[in-house]
C-alpha cells in the first residue's frame, strides 16, 4: 500500500521538475516508512532491554538505553533528537550494538562498557579495574566545598588549599574540587599504577594536570608517610577509602566482585558467617573463568572495614596542619567504630566533629578536625 | 521577502512628487522626511554624536558611514549651490544637474539612516520550526499542503538555509496532513516571521470529477527557536524523592541510577 502511494507521488511529482533543485532540497528528507530488517533505536533498547531482563541482569532497561545512545553519539537515550531515535540504524552501529550489550550480558559494570561517567558534572574516563565513582561521593566533595566556602577567610599562604586525596582511583574527587577551587592544589595517592595512570590521563583530558601531583604510595605501609614531606603539611585530607566489611565482598553484585569461585588469599583466615546470611553468589554463576571487574582493593576494608580509614587517621600527626580536617567516605557502621578508636588513640589530637547523612538518608560521611600539638 | 515590504511602505509614506522640467530643485524630498533631519534637530545632533564617538564606530558601523556620507553630500551641495548663481549658463547648467543628483542621493542617503535605526527584532537571527497543516478541503487541502511545504523547502534551499524535517505525515494520495521543520540559517527567521497563518486555494482540484471550483485551507506555524533559553524554576515546585537503597548503598552498589528523581510539580516531568 505504502509503495503504492510512493510510485503514484513519484508519478505525480516527476515530470516538469528542475532534478537539480528537487535532488538538493531533498537531501536532508528521510523516508518516512522504514525498510524492513533495519531496526530504528526504539526498537533495538526495547529488545535488548528483554534480553537483559530475561537473563536477570539488574537495570536492564537503563543499561540497553546508555549503549544505544553511546553508540549514537550522545548521552542518555532521552537527550536523542527525535528524528534520531525512528531512523534506522546503520549495520556498523548494528553491530557495535551487539558488542557492548554482550559485555552486559557478562555482567560488566555498564561504565566500564562506556568507558566513560560522569562526576559532579565533569566527565571521566573509566578503564577496569580502577573503582567507579558512586553518586554518593559527589556528596562527599560537596561537603568540603561548603566548609571552604565557609572558612575562605582562613586559607594558606599561597592561596587556596594544598588538599590531600587518598585512595584516587580514577581521580573524580581531586579533579571535582579541582574544578570549583581555582586556587587549589592537589595531592593524590594511590597504591595501584591503573589507578595512577588512569588519574593522570582525566587529570589531562579535563586541563587541570598543572594544579595535581599523582604519587604513587600506600598508606598502609611503614613510614610511606615520609614521601609526602616535601610538600609540607596539607589543609585538608580527603578519601574515599576501601570500607566494606570483609565478610560483606562475597555478597557484593557480579559486576563488583571477582566471578571466580577462589578466594582471594588475605593474611587473616575469612571469618565464619553467623546467621541466616544470603545464599553466596559464586555459586550462580557459571562461567568458567575468573574475571573481576572493580578491583577488589578498592573495596575490601579488612575485618571492621577499617584497616585503610585508621591508616589515613595515623598520617594526621605527620602531615595534616593544626585545625585541618578530614573527609571521609565511610559505612553507616562506622561513625561509633571510628569515634571509638579515636577515642582510645588521644595521641592523634583528633575528635569527630560532624557526622553527614547520604541522600538515602544513611550515615555516610565523616568530618575529623585535628586540634592540638 | 521584509525589505520589499518596507520599502513600498517609505515610499507611500514619503511620496515623491513627479520628476519634471518645472520642477524647482530646492523642494526635492517629502516635507516630513526634512523635518526629520532638520539641523539642531533630535536627529542631527544624534548623527553628529554617532559620528564623533569612537565606541560607535565597533557597534554600528553602517550607521557611522551613512551619517559621515550624507554630511558630506550635504556640504557638496552647499557648495554647487554657490555655482547657480554664475554667470557662465553652461556652468550654471552643469550646477543644476549637479544638484540634482545630489539631492537624489541625499534622500536616499536619508532614508537608508531610517532604516538602520529601526532595531530589529531581538529574534531576528533565530532559527525557526516551520509546521505546517492541512486545513479544511480533504484531500485537496493535504495537496496544497504538501505542495506550500515542497515550496519552503525549495525557497529554504535557496537561500542556503538549513532544512530539516522533524515529522511528516503524508496522505493517501501524496498530499500531507503534517509535517514540521527546523529552519536555520542568516536571517531565516526575519524573513519567515510573517509566513504564519491560514492560507487559502481556490481551484479546480485533481480529485474533483465535474471541474468545480474549490476552496481549501492549510495553516503555516513559525515558531523561533530561542537561542538561550532562561528557565526559572522554583524550588518550591520540586519534589525530590530518594528512593532509599535497603542494602548499605556506597560502595557496595554500582548502579547506574542514583535513586533520586526530581519530579517538576506543575507539569509532572521527572
Amino acid at each position: 500500500m505504502e509503495l503504492w502511494g510512493r510510485m503514484l507521488w513519484t508519478l505525480l511529482s516527476g515530470p516538469g521538475r528542475r532534478g537539480g533543485t528537487w535532488g538538493w532540497a531533498f537531501s536532508s528528507w528521510q523516508p518516512h516508512s522504514p525498510l524492513a530488517g533495519l531496526s530504528s533505536a526504539t526498537e533495538l533498547v526495547s529488545h535488548w532491554t528483554g534480553v537483559f531482563e530475561k537473563r536477570g541482569i539488574p537495570e536492564a532497561r537503563e543499561s540497553s538505553e546508555y549503549i544505544v545512545a553511546h553508540v549514537l553519539g550522545a548521552k542518555t537515550f532521552q537527550s536523542l533528537r527525535p528524528v534520531l531515535r525512528t531512523q534506522p540504524l546503520t549495520p556498523q552501529q548494528l553491530k557495535c550494538i551487539q558488542e557492548l550489550s554482550s559485555h552486559r550480558l557478562q555482567r560488566m559494570p555498564l561504565q566500564y562498557i562506556l568507558g566513560e561517567w560522569d562526576f559532579r558534572g565533569l566527565n571521566l574516563k573509566m578503564v577496569p579495574p580502577v573503582f567507579i565513582p558512586r553518586p554518593e561521593t559527589e556528596e562527599l566533595v560537596e561537603w568540603l566545598l561548603e566548609e571552604v566556602a565557609q572558612r575562605s577567610h582562613a586559607v594558606g599562604a599561597q592561596g587556596g588549599p594544598l588538599i590531600l586525596e587518598v585512595g584516587c582511583g580514577s581521580g573524580a574527587i581531586s579533579l571535582g574540587l579541582l574544578s570549583k577551587l581555582p586556587q587549589s592544589r592537589v595531592i593524590a595517592v594511590d597504591k595501584e599504577a591503573a589507578a595512577i595512570s588512569l588519574t593522570c590521563e582525566n587529570a589531562q583530558r579535563l586541563q587541570l594536570q598543572d594544579r595535581i601531583w599523582i604519587v604513587p604510595l600506600d598508606v598502609t605501609l611503614e613510614g610511606s608517610w615520609t614521601h609526602l614531606l616535601p610538600w609540607g603539611p596539607v589543609d585538608l585530607i580527603i578519601s574515599n577509602p576501601p570500607y566494606v566489611f570483609h565478610q560483606d565482598m562475597e555478597q557484593l553484585a557480579p559486576e563488583i566482585r571477582r566471578l571466580s569461585g577462589v578466594v582471594r588469599a588475605s593474611s587473616r583466615p575469612p571469618r565464619p558467617r553467623t546467621g541466616a546470611a544470603k545464599q553466596p553468589c559464586c555459586e550462580e554463576t557459571l562461567m568458567p573463568w575468573s574475571c573481576h571487574y572493580e578491583d577488589p582493593v578498592a573495596l575490601d576494608g579488612g575485618e571492621e572495614g577499617m584497616d585503610v580509614i585508621t591508616h589515613i587517621l595515623a598520617l594526621a600527626p605527620q602531615l595534616l596542619k593544626d585545625c585541618g580536617s578530614i573527609y571521609l567516605e565511610v559505612d553507616p557502621r562506622h561513625p561509633e567504630l571510628v569515634s571509638s578508636w579515636l577515642q582510645s588513640h588521644p595521641d592523634l589530637y583528633l575528635h569527630l566533629v560532624a557526622v553527614r547523612r547520604d541522600f538515602c538518608g544513611k550515615p555516610r560521611f565523616l568530618h575529623i578536625e585535628r586540634s592540638g600539638p | 521577502m521584509r525589505p520589499w515590504l518596507l520599502w513600498g511602505v517609505a515610499r507611500c509614506l514619503w511620496a515623491r512628487p513627479a520628476v519634471g522640467p518645472a520642477r524647482r530643485p530646492l523642494s526635492y524630498g517629502s516635507l516630513p522626511l526634512e523635518e526629520l533631519f532638520s539641523s539642531g534637530g533630535p536627529l542631527r545632533t544624534f548623527l553628529e554624536r554617532q559620528a564623533g564617538s569612537e565606541t560607535q564606530l565597533q557597534v554600528r558601523p553602517e550607521l557611522v558611514a551613512v551619517a559621515k556620507r550624507l554630511s558630506e553630500k550635504e556640504q557638496e551641495l552647499r557648495e554647487t549651490e554657490h555655482l547657480l548663481h554664475d554667470k557662465n549658463e553652461d556652468l550654471r547648467k552643469l550646477a543644476e544637474n549637479e544638484i540634482t543628483l545630489c539631492q537624489k542621493e541625499i534622500t536616499q542617503l536619508k532614508h537608508q539612516i531610517i532604516l538602520l535605526l529601526v532595531p530589529s527584532e531581538e529574534t531576528d537571527e533565530n532559527d525557526l520550526i516551520l509546521e505546517v497543516t492541512a486545513g479544511v478541503g480533504g484531500q485537496e487541502a493535504m495537496l496544497f499542503t504538501s505542495e506550500i511545504f515542497e515550496m519552503y523547502q525549495q525557497y529554504a534551499a535557496f537561500k542556503r538555509w538549513h532544512f530539516e524535517t522533524l515529522e511528516y505525515f503524508p496522505s493517501e494520495i501524496g498530499g500531507l496532513r503534517h509535517a514540521s521543520a527546523s529552519i536555520g540559517g542568516s536571517e531565516a527567521y526575519k524573513h519567515m516571521k510573517f509566513e504564519g497563518g491560514v492560507h487559502r486555494v481556490q481551484r479546480v482540484p485533481k480529485t474533483e470529477k465535474q471541474g468545480r471550483i474549490h476552496t481549501s485551507t492549510m495553516t503555516v506555524a513559525i515558531l523561533p527557536q530561542p537561542t538561550e533559553i532562561n528557565l526559572v524554576i522554583n524550588p518550591k515546585d520540586l519534589r525530590i524523592d530518594t528512593k532509599r537503597a535497603s542494602g548499605a548503598g556506597g560502595q557496595h552498589v554500582n548502579t547506574t541510577d542514583s535513586a533520586v528523581r526530581i519530579v517538576h510539580l506543575p507539569t509532572g516531568w521527572n
